[in-house]
């Protein structure tokens, strides 16, 4: 397979971009909150110590196989036809995953900022601009995830700040009320909606220009760790057990802030927080999938395929568009499974067959 | 109208990206590049029309209640 992206991205941009990912996952947390209520909290941490092996698997295989992405490493431990066939599945699932995003995206714009705008004038702005990014490189979409952290980490401490008089530790208990399946589901829930995703990151290794990924992988995924397990607290200590009723507590608890008379309404802050997050999330997955359809056909370039790959983006959301309910439903019961199998399975399973295989691939001249 | 629409849309991406296309001399890519068209373009034409598709995740769901996999 051919190699298609020569651009590098800096250490750092890589370990914000890991961080910044993860941020934008936030709004998912309201897939398991009715699961676990005010216990929640417990589900993302159990999740973020879970997430840890997945994550050694992920860097094991790219030390074995230095500079190649996750197509190439399926293409040297399977051979040619296996190979294609599990890198096909990845090609769908990441088609599915910036399909739902997107939706996420659309569904996040109608409910709170543009409620009267046709969808298709919200996806498509949005797309485009993603396009844009995506077609100039890596080097354009992680170069401002660093300033896109920040921000999200900022929101967090205003919020906290703003809303400590509504803050009451006592929200948190009482803890064990739930059955043990719960706990295990939402455990499994908030793996696959806030931490498995970071698969695609095998995906850039190759992009970035250090041989201490493992090191900067890991303060990425602390940082975006901690802002969601801080941000889960936080809304749980402000609503306390009506948590679960609703699909948005963050904004519902941003809503909660008046500083004084004239200055209230303060959501739109962390709606534009949010579409930031967005922004980069979807851009990464676009960039993964175009990146990923051009190195399976072994096309010489993956830029022309840009466009057309957001239009597929675009149309295959309108199949999967579905009510919040029936969305929140599929993510507790399946898609929880699924993702596993893809994310943390199908890798996994690659580790194994080239140990077993004895496959590796000599470090790079240079390389320590 | 909903369909000109579509149409215009999909001639514009033609527009910028068949120079690039015809740069890179590529018979493959130009072929990736019209199948993803294409496919697209059906889907979008479908959904405009009204045509109502099956939701996959409805479809997932059921099929992995039957073989067990499910909370």
């Amino acid at each position: 397979m051919t190699k298609l992206e020569f651009s590098k991205i800096s250490p750092y941009q890589f370990m914000f971009s890991v961080a910044c990912y993860m941020q934008a996952s936030i709004l998912l947390g309201s897939t398991f909150i009715p699961l676990l209520k005010q216990d929640t909290w417990m589900a993302v941490l159990f999740a973020g110590i879970i997430c840890i092996p997945f994550l050694i698997v992920f860097l094991t295989l790219s030390k074995r196989f230095p500079g190649l992405n996750l197509f190439q490493i399926h293409n040297e431990v399977f051979g040619p036809v296996i190979g294609r066939i599990i890198s096909g599945i990845f090609i769908l699932y990441f088609l599915v995953l910036a399909s739902l995003n997107l939706s996420d995206f659309n569904a996040f714009i109608n409910t709170t900022i543009l409620p009267k705008t046709p969808n298709i004038v919200i996806v498509g702005s949005f797309m485009i601009v993603c396009a844009w990014a995506v077609r100039n490189g890596i080097e354009i979409i992680v170069r401002y995830a660093g300033v896109f952290t920040f921000a999200s980490i900022l929101l967090l401490v205003l919020t906290v700040l703003f809303t400590s008089d509504l803050i009451n530790p006592r929200h948190l208990l009482p803890m064990f009320q739930q059955p043990l399946k719960n706990y295990v589901q939402a455990t499994n829930t908030s793996l696959a909606a806030n931490f498995s995703e970071l698969v695609l990151v095998l995906m850039v290794f190759p992009s970035v220009n250090t041989d201490k990924t493992g090191k900067f992988l890991f303060l990425g995924y602390t940082i975006g760790f901690l802002t969601i397990f801080l941000t889960m607290i936080s809304d749980i200590s402000v609503l306390g057990s009506t948590v679960g009723l609703f699909s948005k507590p963050s904004y519902e608890v941003i809503r909660m802030i008046t500083v004084s008379e004239t200055i209230s309404r303060l959501e739109i802050i962390f709606s534009a927080a949010i579409i930031l997050r967005f922004y980069f999330r979807i851009s990464m997955i676009y960039y993964v999938l175009t990146l990923a359809i051009a190195q399976f056909f072994n096309l010489k370039s993956y830029r022309p395929i840009v466009l057309v790959t957001g239009m597929l983006i675009i149309t295959n959301m309108y199949p999967l568009q579905a009510s919040s309910v029936v969305s929140q439903s599929w993510t507790r019961n399946s898609r929880a499974i699924l993702w596993m199998f893809v994310d943390f399975g199908l890798p996994l399973l690659t580790l194994i067959i080239a140990l077993i295989r004895k496959k590796k691939l000599p470090l790079p001249e240079g390389s320590t | 109208m909903k369909v000109i629409g579509v149409l215009a849309a999909y001639w514009i991406i033609l527009l910028i990206d068949f120079p690039s296309l015809r740069k890179m001399k590529s018979k493959k890519l130009t072929i990736v590049f019209f199948a993803i068209f294409g496919i697209t373009l059906l889907l979008a034409i479908l959904e405009v029309i009204g045509v109502k598709m099956i939701n996959p995740m409805i479809v997932l769901d059921d099929w992995m209640k039957k073989i067990g996999l499910h909370y």
